[in-house]
This record gives structure tokens, sequence and C-alpha cells, in this order.
């Protein structure tokens, strides 16, 4: 694995993880009606499975935790630290691993199954369906269960308590997948897609 | 992570607290923030924010104002988390926030401000050997892209900083997408120049 990664690899790996450090700590927008800010952290791990493909953007999310777990505040109201991993929501953390290689993988096959030439439009879906898939309900399928067990609360009631971050995730896959459509369109051999 | 200030940042001053090895202090920062999590009382919470305070203050030399008013959001950032918290969970519990909040990032800032990033690079390095050694990472290459996430984080904040402004001089400052498609693309160009410089300089046979 780690011979295979080139410079270019690993200076893409580090722009991706300071942006979304970045789209992590700048002023959260106050969602109405739902009791927690919108942070776009989201929205980096969804681009930079949309731009970088799945293997460098699962180590770019892996160097995210790693710089948070040594204790820099990287992380959405500038936390960091072992505790946070393994407190309730430590799972969505570890989730971003997966859900950045599954967003990075589905838009790499939807490329590959369409052959050749896509319209926009075309690309467009495909990434949606992939950061919807991959940045939110990956992320979930880890954090779920593992705010259910920490917290001791049956899993409906876990799923209930996430769900208010449904509709903040679907509006960062839509901007996720439009920037992404439009760098794709702009800068087509950009990444490792 | 030195949040904008550049003066501040790319010379770490000579302290007492640069003589203390750049493993050590990254150490000690991963058992504070730990701590700092786990703490849930305003009191020693707040405390310990104004010791981290102090630690950053003596380390860091005169703060440069001028450079400071660049990072207004981050004061932006902290009251409406605060505010939040304070609005749902009560004035308590927005205390802890806060005062969590600013210890771990008087902490994170006195050891930026007294470990140069290449020490910090050497110490990832060294931590990472044993991996290394089994094959599962090249260490050389993960402390490379953390000592350049680093040093991207306040590149990065400026650059949002200035698309921000020039949107808003267009008066288009409201749509997510005007800022995002020209942030992206200016950090893929960004991608080719560093790639290119550091394949100019680093040659060295263990990155290889």
């Amino acid at each position: 694995m780690s011979s295979s990664i080139s410079s270019k690899d690993i200076t893409y790996i580090a722009l991706f993880t300071s942006l979304t450090t970045v789209f992590s700590i700048i002023p959260p927008i106050p969602m109405p009606v739902v009791p927690v800010p919108l942070t776009l952290q989201t929205l980096g791990l969804m681009l930079a499975g949309l731009v970088l493909g799945p293997r460098l953007a699962l180590l770019s999310m892996a160097l995210y935790l790693l710089i948070a777990l040594v204790g820099f505040p990287v992380l959405p109201g500038a936390r960091s630290g072992l505790a946070v991993f393994a407190g309730p929501t430590g799972g969505f953390l570890l989730g971003f691993l997966p859900g950045a290689f599954v967003t990075g993988w589905m838009a790499k096959r939807s490329a590959q199954l369409a052959q050749g030439a896509r319209s926009g439009a075309q690309i467009f879906a495909g990434n949606l369906t992939a950061a919807i898939l991959g940045g939110a309900l990956t992320v979930y399928a880890v954090g779920v269960p593992w705010l259910a067990i920490i917290s001791n609360i049956p899993m409906s009631e876990a799923v209930l308590a996430v769900a208010i971050f449904m509709p903040g995730d679907v509006i960062k896959a839509l901007i996720a997948a439009f920037v992404a459509t439009r760098v794709a369109q702009l800068m087509p051999t950009a990444g490792d897609r | 992570m030195n949040w904008g200030v550049d003066s501040d940042f790319s010379s770490a001053q000579a302290s007492w607290l640069s003589h203390w090895s750049a493993g050590t202090k990254l150490l000690i920062l991963v058992v504070m923030a730990s701590t700092f999590v786990l703490i849930n009382h305003p009191l020693w919470l707040g405390l310990s924010a104004l010791f981290m305070l102090g630690v950053w203050r003596s380390v860091n030399g005169p703060v440069n104002w001028q450079a400071w008013r660049r990072v207004i959001w981050l004061a932006v950032t902290v009251t409406v988390v605060v505010s939040y918290v304070g609005f749902f969970s009560g004035v308590d519990q927005a205390l802890v926030v806060l005062f969590r909040l600013l210890a771990l990032l008087f902490a994170a800032l006195a050891v930026v401000a007294s470990t140069p990033v290449t020490d910090m690079m050497a110490a990832v390095q060294a931590a990472l050997t044993p991996l290394g050694r089994w094959g599962w990472v090249n260490p050389a290459k993960v402390a490379l892209a953390f000592g350049l996430t680093l040093r991207l984080i306040p590149v990065m904040l400026e650059q949002w900083q200035e698309i921000r402004q020039a949107q808003a001089a267009r008066g288009i400052s409201a749509a997510p997408h005007a800022l995002l498609v020209p942030m992206l693309a200016r950090t893929i160009r960004r991608a080719d120049e560093l790639a290119e410089a550091i394949d100019a300089r680093a040659d060295s046979a263990d990155f290889r």
C-alpha cells in the first residue's frame, strides 16, 4: 500500500484533510428546528470521496482522525483526543473511514459503468448517490449502533436521535455532488478517480 | 494550526517549552485533550483554560493583534456553539463547552508555537516506526502528510476567507457553490504545485 503513494497523492491527502478541518471549524450554520448547529465537516468527507476516489479519501480521513487523536482541535466545536473516540459519538468518527471509501468507490464505479462521456446530469446523479450512501448512510451504519451500545439505549432511540442530522446531510450531499460535478468538468484529471 | 497567524507560526520561538522534545509534547497533548473531554465541571475546566492560556502566553511572545483581527471568525464559531449549548442545555453546560474549547485551543497553540513542524514530523515518524517494520505504513510518508496538513490548515483558512470576501464583493455571498467550486479548484491546483516542490526538494533515500 505505502509504496504506491506518490508525492502528488500525499499532497492530495494533506489538502483534503486540512479542507475537512476548515469545514469543521468555520462558523457553524444555525439550523431552524434542529437543536445542533450544522457544520460542514461531512461535506469534507463527501468531497474527499468524490474528488479523490476511494483509496486517497480513506487515507485522508485516517489522517484527519490521527490528527484529532493526537489532540489538535480539528473536530467541530474544537474537540479532540482519545476520549472523543471512546464517547457516544466516536462511532460516527470511525464511520468516516468506510464512509469515505464507499463514497469514492461508488463514484468511481458509476463512472466506469457509464463507459465514456457522461452528461453533467449523469455525473451529478452518480455523485449524489455516492455521497448519500457513503457519506451519510455508511457513517450512520457505524455510528448509530455505537451510540446505542455506549449510551445503553435501544437502537430505535439511537436512530431517532440521529434523524435530526439527516436533512442537513442530504443538503450537504446535494452541495458536494454539485461541486464535485463542476470540478470534474473543469479539471477532469484531478484526483485518483 | 496557528489559525491564520503566520508570523507566530512559521518560526517556532525559543522558550522553556521549546526545549522539550516534540514527542513528549504531543504525548502530553493526547493525554490533556482526553482529560479535558472527560472533565465535566465548569470550575476545573475554567482553571485549566486559564492555566493553558498562561502556558501559551509564556511561550508565544507578544501577540500580533493585527493578525488576530483576521481570525475573528474563530470567536464567531465559539460564540455560536456556546450559545447553542446554552440555549438547549443550560448555562452550566455552555460554560463546560466554552472552557473545554479554550483549554484545548490554548494547549494546541502552545505546542504549535514551541515546536517546529519538522520536529513534529520526526516525532510522528519515530512513533510509527514499529508499524513501519511490519510493513503496514511508511512512517516517512505519514509524517510528511501529518506535517503538511498542520501547515496547510492556516493556509486553507486564509484561502476560504479570501474567496468569501471576493464573492461578497460581487454580491453572491449566500450561495454555497459560489464559495466551494473556487475553493476546490484552488485546492487541486495547489496539490500540483506542492507535489512538484516536494519532488524537487525531498529526494531523500528513506522517502523512496
